[in-house]
């Protein structure tokens, strides 16, 4: 059974087709939200609260829109962000890991690559490697240690706009990258 | 902006790209909201920033969660009603799920709460800007009285009408609906916004000084053109720093105004002509 059709129950209170997707999709869920949360219960809450939102709202999923899975790492993203922000202990700790790859890069170029691929997986690595190292520093920071564009700025001393121009032109390379996407077809290949 | 995207590009695809990945400030989140559903491009980059967002998270290790997770979520949808179906085409795409948008839970509002603390700064202009243009597209279209954004020290307060801006803003979008921006007499600064559909308008105060309202009064004034007198909309006062939208209306026989202004009148009703004018603009 498709994702699509597995939400189609779900939404009619299917009970096992909600566990269904959970059972497909809780390792990714998790995974997302232990790396960016580093803190085990934060990321279990997290977790819940995504698949709680599809459960309470299988509306808010838009098939044409994207996979299920998109959908729902985004969800847990966003939510793990939100709680890291919330802790900011916990948050100063995630990010220190990230910044001092970032800052090591300068001392020893490639260092980051080296601290990154033993977290990463290989798809994701490589594309990294691909950008340049401003544009790996913002997504880096941004996307695994929870961090806004403005605290970026201020973290790197780079410049908002030019945070916001480096975060755009990194994720349209990571879009070639990582999805083989052209600006004209979005063809997900994922289960719908 | 220079991007090798084909067709056509919007101004607002950075803010799509930082929407969709979750990094922007509260003022940004509600001027894209306020953008995105009338705008098939930029829902085009927040799905495609979002296929990238989510590659980003399969890339981390993996783990199994703990077994306990399966069994509380599986005993918390029991107590969780569900909501029924909706009609298809409501914009946002992928991140009409995300706890940046629609309802939140009390966490959201914390973390809402937290960032917003360290985002709008008094005098921000931009921030002003995004979160009247927000306050207007709720107001003049849904008449929802959104009492808006107490810039100083009310940060949570602040943050938690924008999560309700965010949200509001998604419900309203009248295409009829035109703004137009209050410069003052003296440097052009922003001292107000009004929004106008059919003939209803309001107008909402930016850094306007608080008016004695025993003896004075603000009023807006229509502008139909080039050598026509200006026509009285309606007055209002000012109390304080606050955002606060006022609405005014007027009869359908109106003429097209092609901008507005804003005088300060000693009394407490509007004189046939204005007496000082403390700010006007056209149209948008």
């Amino acid at each position: 059974m498709t994702d699509g059709e597995l939400v189609t129950r779900l939404a009619e209170g299917d009970r096992v087709a909600f566990a269904a997707l959970y059972d497909r999709y809780c390792r990714q869920a998790y995974s997302l939200a232990k790396r960016v949360c580093v803190d085990t219960q934060l990321a279990e809450d997290v977790v819940q609260e995504a698949f709680l939102t599809l459960w309470r709202d299988p509306g808010r999923y838009q098939e044409q829109r994207g996979s299920v899975s998109t959908w729902l790492l985004t969800v847990v993203h966003h939510r793990a962000v939100d709680a890291v922000r919330r802790e900011n202990t916990q948050r100063k700790r995630s990010a220190a890991q990230a910044e001092q790859a970032l800052v090591s890069e300068q001392e020893h170029p490639g260092a980051d690559i080296a601290a990154i691929a033993g977290v990463l997986g290989e798809k994701v690595r490589d594309a990294l490697h691909e950008l340049t190292g401003e544009q790996r520093e913002v997504v880096v920071l941004a996307y695994y240690g929870g961090y806004t564009q403005c605290e970026v700025s201020a973290l790197t001393g780079v410049p908002l706009g030019t945070v916001k121009s480096r975060m755009f032109a990194a994720v349209r390379r990571l879009r070639t990258l990582l999805t083989g996407g052209n600006e004209q077809d979005r063809d997900l290949g994922e289960q719908r | 902006m220079n991007t090798d995207y084909r067709g056509q590009d919007c101004p607002h695809e950075e803010l799509a790209t930082g929407w969709a990945l979750h990094v922007l400030e509260p003022a940004e989140v509600a001027e894209f909201e306020a953008h995105l559903p009338g705008c098939p491009r930029c829902q085009d980059v927040v799905a495609a920033t979002q296929e990238i967002s989510a590659e980003l998270g399969r890339g981390v290790p993996q783990e199994d969660p703990p077994v306990h997770l399966r069994a509380n979520l599986l005993a918390r949808i029991e107590q969780e009603p569900q909501v029924p179906a909706r009609p298809d085409g409501h914009s946002g795409g992928i991140a009409e799920a995300s706890s940046t948008v629609g309802e939140r839970q009390p966490d959201d509002e914390l973390s809402i709460r937290r960032s917003a603390r360290k985002s709008a700064r008094p005098g921000n202009r931009r921030t002003l800007l995004a979160i009247a243009a927000s306050v207007l597209a709720v107001v003049a279209i849904g008449g929802l009285g959104i009492r808006v954004v107490q810039l100083g020290a009310e940060r949570d307060a602040e943050a938690g009408r924008s999560a309700a801006l965010a949200k509001a803003v998604q419900l309203v979008g009248d295409p009829n609906m035109r703004r137009a921006l209050i410069g003052a007499a003296g440097d052009g600064h922003p001292v107000a916004m009004v929004v106008a559909a059919g003939n209803r308008g309001v107008v909402v105060p930016m850094d306007l000084p608080a008016n004695d309202q025993a003896k004075q009064t603000y009023v807006l004034w229509g502008v139909a053109g080039a050598g026509q007198a200006p026509r009285a909309l309606g007055a209002f006062d000012v109390a304080g720093p606050e955002i606060e939208p006022r609405t005014v209306s007027w009869p359908d026989n109106a003429p097209q105004f092609t901008g507005y202004a804003v005088s300060l009148e000693n009394g407490r009703a509007a004189p046939t002509t204005p007496t000082t004018v403390v700010g006007q603009g056209i149209l948008e």
